[in-house]
C-alpha cells in the first residue's frame, strides 16, 4: 500500500463515524474524545452515578480498532505508527478509567444504586446493561457472604437490610466550572449564586445535578 | 483526582516546536498536527513533544507568555487585585512544570521565571487560603451584606485541586453536623411519643 493510501484510511475514520450518528449531529473524532474526557472528569468528581455515555464510549472504541487495524499495514520504524499508539494509548486510559470510576461507585453503593436505578423511567437509565448486571451480582455475593459471615446466627428482626444501604452524600461540594450561563441558582445558605459563562463555584452536587446532566455545567 | 492524572490532563495542551525532521500530516484523533518540516515551528500537543524532545527531534519554543517583564506584570496584577487573575493558560501550573522538566534549555532567564511563577503560585495560594477561611467564618455571622460568596472563577484545575482534599470535605463534615443536630433537635422534641432513634444509615 502506498503511503498515500495509508493515510486515506486512516483518515477515512471521519467519514464512517458521520454516518453512524445520523440521528444525532455529527461529530469529529475530536469532539467525540472532548466530550469523553469531560465524561470522565465528572464521573470522577460526582459523588452519585451520572448518565452512562454509552454511545460515546463505542463510538471511540470503534475508532481504536479501526485505527489499531490501519497501523498494522505500517511499518514500526513509521514515526505515524509510534505517534498513533502513544495517542490510542491515552484514550485508552480515559476510558478505562472511566469505566473503573463507575465499577468503584457500584461497589461503593452496590444497593442504593439498583434501588435508584429501578425507580428511574426507561429513557432516563443510567447504568448500562453490564453494570447493572455487575451491581446485582456484586450485591448477591456480599449478602451472601454476610448471611453465612455472621447475619445467619443474629435475630432475624435485628437483620434489617434497610440499614444497611450505604449511600453516596449528594449533598457533597464539588467545584463546578459554567459552560453555558444559566441565570442563577440559590445555595444552601439562600444566597443567590450567579451562574455565568466560565465562572467556577463551590455548590453541593444536589443543586447542580439536573444543570450537569444537560451538559451546560462540568465539574473539575 | 491524583497530581498524575492532572499532569496528564495538561499534557493535551498544545506547544510551539521546531523539528529537525520532514514528515508529512499526522491525523491524530484529537486533531490533524503537522506537515512537520525542518526549521519551521509548530503547534502539537505536549505528550508528544515530550517525546520527540526525548529523542532529540525537536526543540520547543516555550509558550509566550513564559517571558520575564509578561510573568512580573502578572505578578503585580495578582498581588493588587482581590479576586484570582485570569491565567495565559487554564493548565499554567503544569505547563510551566513540564517544561522546566524537559526543556529548560530553551527558557531564557529560566531562574527568574521559575522564581517569579513560584511567586505568583503563593500569592494565588494565600487568596485560596484566605476565600476558604472566609466559608467557614461567613458560616457563624450568617448577616454579611454585599456578596459573600466567594469567587472560584479563574483558578486553574491544579489550583483547585491543591484545595481538593481538605475544603469540600470540611464543608460536607459541617453540613452533616448541622443536620445530626437538627435530627436529635427534631427527635429530642418527639421523644416522649416514640423512642424514634436517628438512623446511622446515613454514612
Amino acid at each position: 500500500m502506498s503511503d498515500e493510501n495509508i493515510e486515506n484510511n486512516l483518515n477515512e475514520s471521519e467519514i464512517n463515524l458521520d454516518e453512524e450518528d445520523e440521528d444525532d449531529e455529527l461529530i469529529t473524532p475530536q469532539e467525540l474524545l472532548e466530550k469523553i474526557e469531560i465524561a470522565w472528569i465528572n464521573e470522577k468528581s460526582a459523588p452519585d452515578i451520572l448518565e452512562y455515555q454509552g454511545e460515546l464510549v463505542d463510538l471511540m472504541m470503534g475508532q481504536i480498532v479501526h485505527m489499531e487495524e490501519n497501523l498494522q499495514s505500517i511499518p514500526s520504524n513509521d514515526l505515524r505508527k509510534t505517534v498513533h499508539k502513544m495517542e490510542l494509548e491515552r484514550i485508552k486510559y480515559i476510558i478505562a478509567s472511566y469505566l473503573r470510576c463507575r465499577l468503584q461507585k457500584l461497589e461503593d453503593f452496590t444497593q442504593y444504586m439498583i434501588e435508584e436505578e429501578k425507580k428511574r423511567p426507561l429513557n432516563k437509565k443510567r447504568l448500562s446493561e453490564a453494570e447493572l448486571k455487575f451491581a446485582e451480582d456484586y450485591h448477591e455475593s456480599i449478602e451472601t457472604h454476610f448471611h453465612q459471615l455472621a447475619l445467619q446466627h443474629l435475630p432475624p428482626q435485628q437483620d434489617d437490610i434497610s440499614k444497611r444501604i450505604i449511600r453516596p452524600n449528594v449533598m457533597g461540594h464539588v467545584f463546578v466550572k459554567v459552560l453555558k450561563p444559566c441565570g442563577t441558582i440559590v445555595n444552601t445558605k439562600d444566597e443567590e449564586v450567579d451562574l455565568s459563562e466560565n465562572s467556577i463555584h463551590l455548590l453541593p452536587y444536589q443543586l447542580i445535578a439536573e444543570l450537569l446532566n444537560k451538559g451546560d455545567i462540568c465539574l473539575i | 483526582m491524583e497530581p498524575d492524572e492532572l499532569e496528564f490532563i495538561g499534557e493535551k495542551e498544545m506547544i510551539g516546536i521546531i523539528p529537525n525532521f520532514n514528515f508529512d500530516l499526522i491525523h491524530l484523533i484529537s486533531g490533524t498536527i503537522g506537515p512537520f518540516r525542518a526549521g519551521l515551528p509548530m503547534h502539537i500537543p505536549i505528550w508528544l513533544a515530550m517525546h520527540l524532545k526525548r529523542q532529540q527531534k525537536c526543540r520547543i519554543v516555550p509558550p509566550n507568555w513564559m517571558e520575564k517583564d509578561l510573568l512580573e506584570d502578572l505578578k503585580e496584577e495578582e498581588k493588587r487585585t482581590a479576586n484570582f487573575v485570569k491565567m495565559p493558560d487554564s493548565n499554567f501550573m503544569i505547563v510551566s512544570k513540564l517544561i522546566f522538566a524537559y526543556a529548560a534549555e530553551e527558557v531564557a532567564d529560566i531562574e527568574e521565571i521559575k522564581t517569579i511563577i513560584k511567586d505568583i503560585f503563593d500569592t494565588r495560594q494565600a487568596k485560596l487560603r484566605t476565600a476558604m477561611d472566609g466559608f467557614f467564618v461567613e458560616e457563624k455571622t450568617t448577616q454579611f451584606d454585599g456578596s459573600t460568596q466567594v469567587s472560584f472563577t479563574n483558578l486553574t484545575t491544579f489550583e483547585i485541586h491543591s484545595a481538593r482534599p481538605f475544603l469540600p470535605y470540611a464543608l460536607d463534615l459541617v453540613a452533616r453536623l448541622e443536620r445530626v443536630c437538627q435530627q436529635q433537635q427534631s427527635n429530642l422534641n418527639e421523644t416522649h411519643n416514640s423512642s424514634s432513634h436517628f438512623s446511622s444509615s446515613y454514612y
